[in-house]
């Protein structure tokens, strides 16, 4: 679990540095169709650190960046391309993964909402950022990242 | 001295009937990508049940960016708390409100803004008053380091719960003013990303006094809203709501 030792040095450093953020790559830019991970069948993908059926868990304790979790996409070509979508559901489970709940992403009750490409955002980058903040309670993590079609992108997170 | 004790009790009885307000839980939710129009969340950790109230602030930014009523997934229905609140540079800030709610389980409350993403933070209380709401409001301006929404009148029930929000166009370091329990820093760290958004609560207790939701923070342009929420079963004092709108030096 590259991801588990990742975001355990993580919070590690959170705790050492609790007001400094550490944004990490968890899918390196290339061309990738949809992503799904915790979910049994999930196959791995070339470089992405938590790709595959087994959820992410998360460690209980206090992330830097006063408890936030942003993610980034990276893509050369996502703000300059029409017509990309993407819809983002991140789920995390309290119970070891017996139940779960929406955790960010797009607006789980409505199936038509997703980001859509070439557009402005406030930091004039036009990539997607999303994010949340939690308690910093031990949690597993399964979700996916749906587009419309093969384009380059990748995953970042800040904590 | 029986019947004084039978008195004094009857007294401290009558006291604890009036319940306090309990805040169940808080979930938060932030996007930046336009034509993102939703901000969901997250699940509460703790449902909400049926007959809490659903406080939920907003926040986003940009010239024509308009807040509209969040949703949540169990079909409740949001009434907005005033009005919304627009700085200088166009940093917006909308509190909602739904009383009485159909809880359950996997809830989760969506904030929408027309564009350009939003921050959506979510109260769940417990214990408030469903009819005492009136949606008085009070603007004021200020200038200065430290957002302070001003303070309301009248005086508020005893044991009300107030929720103070605020939404700035910097990355400065923000803290609860004395007296408020900081509950969220949305993205202080990148404000550049994202529309911050700042939450603190505290409980009145026996004192019956209003209260001016500041947050301490630099020179800054900011907009900040207190709302107050009687508990059931307390006095018929209305609920109001406070807004106010500061300007001063942009970083």
């Amino acid at each position: 679990m590259k991801l588990r030792r990742l975001l355990a040095i993580v919070f590690v450093l959170a705790l050492v540095v609790p007001l400094s953020a550490t944004t990490v790559t968890l899918v390196p830019e290339a061309a990738h169709t949809s992503i799904a991970f915790g979910h049994v069948g999930d196959p791995t993908v070339g470089g992405c650190s938590f790709c595959g059926p087994t959820p992410v868990h998360i460690n209980a304790g206090t992330p830097a960046n006063n408890g936030n979790i942003n993610f980034t996409i990276e893509s050369s070509v996502w703000p300059t391309t029409p017509g990309l979508t993407m819809r983002v559901l991140v789920e995390r489970s309290l119970d070891g993964g017996a139940t779960w709940g929406f955790l960010l992403g797009n607006d789980p009750s409505d199936p038509n909402d997703h980001f859509t490409s070439n557009s402005t955002t406030k930091d004039g980058t036009g990539l997607i950022k999303f994010g949340t903040r939690w308690g910093g309670e031990s949690m597993d993590l399964r979700g996916s990242f749906v587009v419309n079609q093969s384009f380059s992108w990748g995953i970042s997170a800040t904590f | 001295m029986r019947r004084f004790s039978l008195a004094l009790l009857l007294v401290c009885l009558a006291t604890s009937v009036e319940a306090a307000i309990a805040k169940r839980e808080i979930a938060e939710g932030h996007t930046s990508g336009a034509p993102t129009t939703s901000c969901a969340t997250g699940t509460f950790v703790t449902s909400p049940v049926t007959g809490d109230t659903i406080v939920v602030g907003v926040s986003t930014f940009g010239l024509g960016i308009t807040i509209s009523a969040p949703t949540d997934t169990q079909s409740n229905t949001y009434t907005q708390i005033g009005t919304t609140t627009t700085t200088a540079n166009n940093a917006k800030l909308a509190v909602y409100r739904s009383e009485n709610v159909t809880g359950g389980a996997s809830f989760v409350v969506t904030g929408h803004a027309s564009g350009n993403g939003c921050t959506a933070i979510a109260w769940a209380l417990s214990g408030a008053a469903t009819t005492s709401y009136n949606g008085d409001s009070i603007a004021a301006t200020n200038t200065g380091a430290n957002p302070a929404s001003g303070t309301s009148t009248p005086a508020p029930a005893a044991n009300s719960f107030f929720i103070g929000a605020m939404t700035n166009e910097s990355t400065n370091a923000v803290t609860a003013g004395s007296g408020w329990q900081f509950e969220t820093r949305s993205t202080q760290t990148d404000n550049t990303s994202f529309q911050d958004l700042f939450t603190e609560d505290l409980t009145t207790g026996t004192s019956s006094s209003a209260q001016n939701a500041t947050f301490t923070e630099a020179s800054d342009t900011w907009a900040d809203r207190v709302q107050s929420f009687a508990p059931a079963g307390g006095a018929a004092t209305p609920m109001r709501t406070l807004l106010g709108v500061g300007t001063h030096a942009r970083r």
